[in-house]
């Protein structure tokens, strides 16, 4: 038996860790207000930095802004050059020159052979789409049409041969793989011996490439 | 914020002792069932304070931890040993009351001891604390550590301390406990294990100091170290001084013989006194009856520069402490 009476009332007991609840309710409070002083502080900083950085920005903006216009007008401008120049590119890619085909001819011409009309075109046509929704797809076609007459009784040889060599001009890239003879018959206005004849002469279909459409300038 | 609390013993505790003659203060820890004194300490006396005067109780470190058993001495406290009938209609709280009959603001407790054969009475130790003291001692725990964990009387405290060594043999002799205080000194009686008598007599060691002082011509701090050395013996001092006080013994140890029909066979003595050799030896003396000096760390573990160097020889001063603190450690 040990005998003890505890006259301390329940109530007066207290909570009592290694630190009070009054210091730890007092830590806690400071702390939170702490926290939102530094919370504070730094969200202050930040905006003061941000707003420092927007005035340089902006101040340097203000310094450049003529300079990017100008570029910018400058790209326009060079890409609608640009764009134009493709387009140059791009008739000179189907374009036959006149010249050159006369050299050509002129080589395989036989001289029993006289021209009495030649007649060379070079036609841009639209061939029509087989839908509405379809654009025209333009292309060129060169045409020639000779008109002449011949000398000595073996005309129908040398128009022959004439029609045989006109093909293979330019080969590999004949100018006018298609060659026919419209017609052949002797001319007694011109004499004994003579024969006019008439050839059509056409190349292929050349499609016109589509320039590129120009740069799209691009903001700085 | 008690709800969590509970009634469960804690593992750190330091009990205070508030007494007149200091503040003793001993701090004992628990760990793995074994109880071990880390500290203590005699400090200067708590001065009392008016109401509403919530001044901090400083501690040494060492001494501070988050609960203390709190003990008060002095000489407004009464406890007494009542043999109340077993009447249907009137608790015992009610007898207790009457016959206490205090006029004022008291805190009453009793703890029943009543022994296996008496039969229709209920034999109890009431005491009764003053509501002003016992908040006195309270308000200066009021705030931080330590907070109070239990409130006893200081006499009490040590009488459970005494029960927790000697004095909780199942003997079939009596043995005796005599605490004494500075205003008044407690005789208990034990028989099995269990108070037969309780009393307290007039005066008390301040008597003694007051007498040395008269005597020698000599201030009260001179008084109280020619005491403590023991080089003057004292025996006729004390013979002198506490007549009464050895009477009242004489006739409580007769009483309790003859009542109890036992054989009283030994004094075990703590408080203020004992510090001086010739206490026990004249009440050995005087009564007949071999007298020992009660060391209330008989038993604990103590650790290493626990009791400072100038409280050796005053060990028994810390029973009421140790007692306290023992009774909130080992709880419930």
């Amino acid at each position: 038996m040990r005998i003890r009476i505890d006259l301390l009332a329940f109530s007066e007991r207290r909570q009592q860790g290694p630190v009070s609840t009054r210091f730890a309710l007092r830590t806690t409070v400071l702390t939170l207000i702490l926290a939102v002083i530094l919370g504070a502080a730094w969200l202050f900083f930040i905006s003061h930095t941000a707003r420092s950085e927007i005035q340089t920005k902006e101040s340097a903006w203000r310094d450049m802004e003529p300079l990017v216009k100008a570029i910018r007008r400058l790209r326009g401008r060079n890409a609608d050059a640009q764009a134009f120049l493709n387009e140059l590119d791009a008739w000179a890619e189907v374009r036959q020159a006149g010249h050159v085909v006369l050299e050509h001819i002129q080589r395989v011409v036989p001289a029993e052979m006289q021209f009495v009309r030649l007649e060379i075109r070079d036609d841009i046509t639209a061939r029509r789409p087989s839908s509405e929704a379809e654009p025209a797809r333009p292309y060129r076609q060169f045409r020639m049409r000779i008109n002449g007459r011949t000398a000595g009784e073996r005309s129908e040889d040398t128009v022959a041969r004439f029609l045989l060599a006109l093909k293979d001009i330019g080969a590999p890239n004949r100018f006018c793989p298609s060659v026919s003879l419209v017609s052949l018959q002797s001319d007694p206005q011109a004499g004994a011996g003579f024969s006019s004849f008439e050839i059509n002469a056409e190349g292929e279909e050349r499609p016109l490439r589509h320039a590129a459409p120009p740069a799209r300038a691009k903001a700085p | 914020m008690t709800g969590f609390l509970g009634e469960r013993p804690r593992h750190d505790l330091v009990g205070l002792d508030f007494g007149a003659s200091g503040l003793k203060a001993v701090r004992l820890t628990r760990a793995r069932e074994k109880i071990q004194l880390v500290a203590a300490d005699i400090l200067p006396p708590v001065p009392r304070e008016g109401a509403g005067d919530r001044k901090r109780l400083g501690l040494p470190a060492s001494l501070l931890t988050s609960y203390a058993a709190v003990c008060i001495g002095g000489a407004r406290p009464a406890i007494r040993l009542l043999d109340l009938p077993v009447a249907a209609g009137v608790t015992a709280e009610e007898q207790i009351q009457q016959q206490f009959n205090l006029a004022g603001d008291f805190r009453l407790g009793h703890f029943p001891v009543t022994p296996p054969g008496m039969k229709g009475t209920l034999r109890t130790v009431a005491v009764a604390l003053p509501e002003e003291e016992a908040q006195a001692a309270l308000q200066r725990l009021a705030v931080g550590s330590p907070a109070p964990w239990s409130l006893e009387l200081s006499t009490l405290a040590a009488l459970g301390a005494f029960q927790a060594g000697p004095g909780g043999g199942t003997s079939e002799d009596a043995i005796g406990l005599v605490d004494t205080g500075v205003s008044a000194s407690h005789v208990y009686i034990l028989h099995q294990g269990r108070p037969v008598l309780i009393r307290r007599i007039e005066p008390g060691g301040a008597a003694v100091i007051e007498r040395i002082r008269e005597q020698f011509d000599v201030d009260e701090a001179m008084a109280a170290d020619v005491l403590q050395t023991g080089a003057i013996d004292l025996s006729a001092i004390y013979r002198d001084t506490l007549a009464t006080f050895f009477k009242q013994l004489t006739i409580s140890r007769e009483f309790a013989e003859r009542h109890e029909r036992c054989r009283m066979i030994r004094w075990y003595l703590t408080g203020g006194l004992c510090v001086n050799a010739f206490w026990s030896q004249t009440i050995a003396e005087v009564s007949g009856l071999p007298a020992t000096v009660w060391n209330p760390m008989d038993g604990l573990a103590v650790a290493p520069h626990a009791i400072p160097e100038r409280l050796r020889g005053q060990e028994c001063r810390l029973a009421a402490a140790i007692g306290a603190a023992l009774g909130g450690i080992q709880a419930p």
